[in-house]
């Protein structure tokens, strides 16, 4: 409705060399390191003072969380070659790996849950250690985070990507906006909750 | 995207993030095979782990550095960010550390205490 | 943009877009939360008053498990306490000082025709509205609301009943809200600023919403990652902050144990303290926009004030553990958070001092707006006055959880915040509404305010003194050494009852002068140089009639050589 009044959604304003979007997940993402960080200090601290922390590896099933780290990667592989088939006006391309990335994304999410029914199988839950609590949480907030990302994909590569015709510019910077969403995701998982929660 | 003349190319974008991504899967099998396979003691794992973090951040901040070419405002908030990220992990050493003359921290005593007295849910 | 006029009544008022309507969707809401929290308050200070009495006339409304016999129980006590603060600071004076008058007057002063986004906008706005909803029905729970203070500490948080975890969810959704919105107002006022709008050309207000937003934006997270965790803890009896072996009532709880409640406590502060600048900023913002205007003369030390608020913004990250001096924290680690404290009082203290210092020499207008926003700095020099015996921690032992700290932050926000927040409806209500609102009701409203906000909360700066503690039930009735005090009560609430009272003046002011106030003759009323009144009065979708272009600073009052003491930052020519 308002999209004829706002300026810069597309363009980039000169002085400050972005358009909104780009600004706004960024300023987005700087609330995001804020929230995980409020969650790894919390880690720090609970563990310090714990008399007796298990290593993940005694607990956790790494081999598995490493196959997941793995289809996480790709995902975010997939979603760079999306955006680049729009950047080449190759449809066709975008829907091909756009459908990969979700597809990769809910393999993630299906192994997870897999992962959190074995642990509650073997008596194990949150309530069980504060290791368990926390790593059942950030792997949750985590998998939360997943599952907006994949509906917001889902609408781009399904009624949304209805746009890519009337306004190619603007289409292929909503992916490149939501790509840099999901890579964020991704390396929250690769570089912060892997290592911490499952080898550390 | 394209109207900023330093920005890179598509198919140089491509090329960072695949890189990017390879470098990441690379360190991360280091870790694993670090952890997993060679049965280091915990503390070497602490090492090693808090390493690997390190190098996986700079890369990104790396390649991402070359995608924001000039825009000073996201590194100015990052930078705002990390600051405060590290503020945040000083609580566990607030918490810990520099207590009163007289005073412990008496959580850890009580565990091993109810530990030694048995009875909580296997740990 | 024809098609707005089609728009549906639903899509145009309910779901709206527009950063006018979205303002005011967020005024109307936070005027009532305010209004339901003030109640909440005179409610306590009743029982304060005259503990163990009925209530008159209305004591029987409140049901038999919260005032038998219209005498209030202390469970019911609690959680008015903790439903007052978080219901004023959360749904109140945020909601109003940023969403509302952000919303309305920022795109307007910085000459956009919305917001950067205006379909978040519109969902931030529906998520405020939702937790505070959810606040509100948590009454209606078994147990009642949230009554472990506005605070929330763990183990009491964690057993309390259901309300609590209403309380967490509730949370969750304003802490959307916000951080929605935050990103909003950062790339609003980065990419939408009009042409020749460089940043020493911004009004201070526009500024005070900047350095906000960044607080909220970084701020709110952890709070948000702390209240998943307590709703962890409470649900699935996980132990973030439940130590070992904790007892209630002779039964050991259900968490295992090996938590940390010093851990809620610092991710709490950590937001909690910028949450308290986010408080303060806006209002100072628009104080600075009233005086300006009123003594028709530039602000001395605009540069000063700007850098100054920037600082504040960060060093507020900095200093939350001075709220908890006294959880057996080392001396090297107190020592830092003092120094930090200490520190922090320059910059706001440079602020004040500008802005009195503009005064000097100015041909002040003592119109409604113009009084409150005067009253607010000394107002506001009282309660960062007395901030600086809580700053330091050796006196704080005495000080810390006594009512010397009630009053202390109620100086910041009731005379403070809410003063100017009162004087930005005064200002900017013929902008929006096309008419003035009444000059006598203004006066009868003001006065009256002002002399009972200094005998509702400069007594207990006393009672804190006497070590009366905060959040009890009887007024501290049970203590001897509250006993030489203890008169202060009734002073209290007597005063409070009459600011109560006061206040219809301005209820009747708002809703008469809607449609019988006076109708302004330009759409520049107060004859001010801010870019808002560019705009038609009221302004309509996309704001300006024709593009705005900014010629110099904002408060370029009395210029040798202009035709007019007023020299607009839109108007080319002077």
């Amino acid at each position: 409705m308002s999209a004829g009044i706002v300026p810069y959604v597309v363009e980039e304003r000169p002085d400050t060399g972005f358009n909104n979007a780009t600004l706004g997940i960024w300023l987005f993402l700087a609330s995001e390191v804020m929230l995980f960080g409020a969650l790894f200090s919390s880690y720090i601290l609970l563990r310090v003072g714990a008399a007796h922390w298990p290593s993940g590896a005694s607990i956790l099933n790494i081999p598995l969380a490493t196959f997941n780290t793995f289809i996480l990667v790709g995902s975010s592989i997939a979603v760079v070659f999306a955006w680049a088939g729009l950047k080449e006006n190759n449809f066709g391309q975008f829907k091909k790996c756009m459908a990969v990335s979700m597809l990769c994304g809910l393999a993630f999410l299906v192994l997870k849950t897999f992962e959190y029914k074995m642990k509650f199988v073997h008596g194990l839950f949150p309530s069980t250690s504060t290791f368990l609590a926390i790593y059942f949480t950030m792997t949750g907030l985590h998998a939360l985070h997943i599952i907006g990302g994949l509906i917001v994909n889902g609408y781009l590569w399904g009624p949304g990507s209805k746009m890519f015709k009337e306004d190619p510019h603007h289409f292929t910077h909503r992916v490149e906006i939501a790509g840099i969403y999901w890579h964020f995701v991704d390396l929250l998982w690769v570089i912060l909750l892997f290592p911490v929660l499952y080898l550390l | 995207m394209s109207a900023n003349t330093n920005s890179p190319s598509t198919s140089q974008m491509v090329g960072i993030y695949s890189r990017l991504f390879g470098l990441l899967s690379v360190i991360t099998l280091v870790g694993i095979a670090a952890v997993y396979f060679f049965h280091i003691p915990v503390w070497v794992a602490m090492a090693v782990g808090l390493v690997l973090i390190a190098l996986k951040g700079t890369i990104v901040v790396d390649s991402f550095k070359q995608f924001m070419v000039g825009r000073n405002i996201i590194v100015m908030v990052f930078t705002m960010t990390g600051i405060f990220v590290l503020g945040l992990l000083l609580l566990p050493v607030l918490n810990h550390s520099d207590r009163l003359v007289g005073t412990q921290d008496i959580s850890k005593q009580m565990q091993m205490e109810t530990k030694e007295g048995g009875g909580h849910h296997g740990d | 943009m024809s098609d707005h006029q089609e728009m549906p009544f639903w899509r145009k008022y309910i779901f709206a877009t527009d950063h006018k309507m979205i303002g005011l969707q967020y005024g109307i809401t936070a005027l009532v939360f305010l209004l339901l929290g003030f109640c909440m308050m005179l409610l306590m200070r009743w029982q304060l008053a005259y503990p163990g009495q009925p209530l008159p006339l209305i004591g029987g409304w409140f049901g038999e498990d919260r005032m038998p016999g219209g005498v209030m129980l202390p469970e019911f006590y609690n959680q008015l306490g903790a439903m007052h603060g978080t219901i004023m600071v959360f749904m109140g004076i945020v909601p109003l000082a940023v969403g509302a008058f952000g919303n309305y007057i920022v795109p307007l002063q910085i000459g956009a025709a919305d917001m950067a986004f205006p379909k978040l906008n519109m969902a931030s706005y529906w998520a405020y509205l939702t937790g505070g909803v959810i606040m509100l029905a948590s009454f209606f729970l078994p147990g009642g609301a949230a009554n472990s203070g506005w605070t929330s500490y763990p183990p009491l948080a964690v057993i309390a009943p259901v309300g609590q975890t209403a309380w967490l969810v509730g949370m969750v959704f304003l802490i959307t809200s916000s951080l929605l919105g935050a990103i909003n107002f950062i790339v609003t006022i980065f990419q939408l600023r009009a042409p020749g709008l460089d940043w020493m050309r911004l009004p201070f207000f526009v500024w005070a919403q900047l350095v906000t937003a960044f607080l909220l934006l970084l701020a709110f997270p952890p709070l948000e990652a702390a209240g998943v965790m307590q709703l962890m803890d409470r649900t699935f009896h996980t132990s973030f902050f439940m130590p070992n072996g904790l007892m209630v009532s002779g039964q050991p709880v259900l968490n295992t144990g090996g938590g940390s409640v010093l851990l809620w406590q610092h991710l709490f502060w950590f937001l909690a303290h910028p949450e308290v600048y986010v408080l303060i900023l806006p209002a100072i913002g628009i104080a600075t926009e009233i005086i300006a205007n009123n003594i028709r003369k530039p602000i001395w030390g605009l540069k000063s004030m700007v850098g100054s608020i920037i600082v504040l913004g960060f060093l507020s990250f900095i200093v939350w553990a001075h709220h908890m001096y006294l959880t057996n924290m080392g001396t090297v680690i107190s020592s830092f958070f003092q120094a930090t404290t200490m520190i922090i009082s320059i910059p706001s203290v440079i602020i004040l001092t500008c802005l009195f210092l503009s005064l000097w020499g100015g041909s002040i207008r003592f119109n409604t707006p113009m009084l409150f926003a005067l009253a607010f700095l000394p107002m506001f020099g009282m309660g960062g006055l007395t901030g600086l015996p809580l700053g330091l921690a050796s006196a704080d032992i005495h000080l810390h959880d006594t009512y010397y700290v009630i009053g202390h932050f109620h100086y910041v926000v009731a005379p403070g915040t809410i003063f100017a927040l009162f004087a930005g409806i005064y200002y900017w209500f013929p902008k929006i509404t096309g008419r003035k609102m009444n000059e006598v009701l203004g006066h009868l409203h003001f006065w009256p305010s002002l002399v009972c906000m200094n005998f509702v909360f400069f007594p207990m700066l006393i009672q804190g003194l006497a070590g009366m503690s905060r959040r009890l039930y009887d007024g501290g009735a049970s203590y001897a050494h509250n006993q030489p005090v203890l008169y202060l009560n009734t002073v209290i609430s007597t005063a409070a009852f009459i600011m109560a009272a006061v206040q219809i003046f301005f209820i009747v002011n708002l809703i008469w002068s809607l449609s019988k106030g006076k109708k302004v003759t330009s759409d520049n009323p107060w004859d001010a140089t801010t870019l808002e009144w560019a705009a038609p009065t009221p302004p309509g979708h996309g704001n300006f009639l024709k593009p705005v272009a900014v010629y110099r600073g904002p408060y370029e009052y009395s210029v040798p050589g202009a035709s007019r003491d007023f020299s607009p930052q839109f108007e080319k020519n002077i």
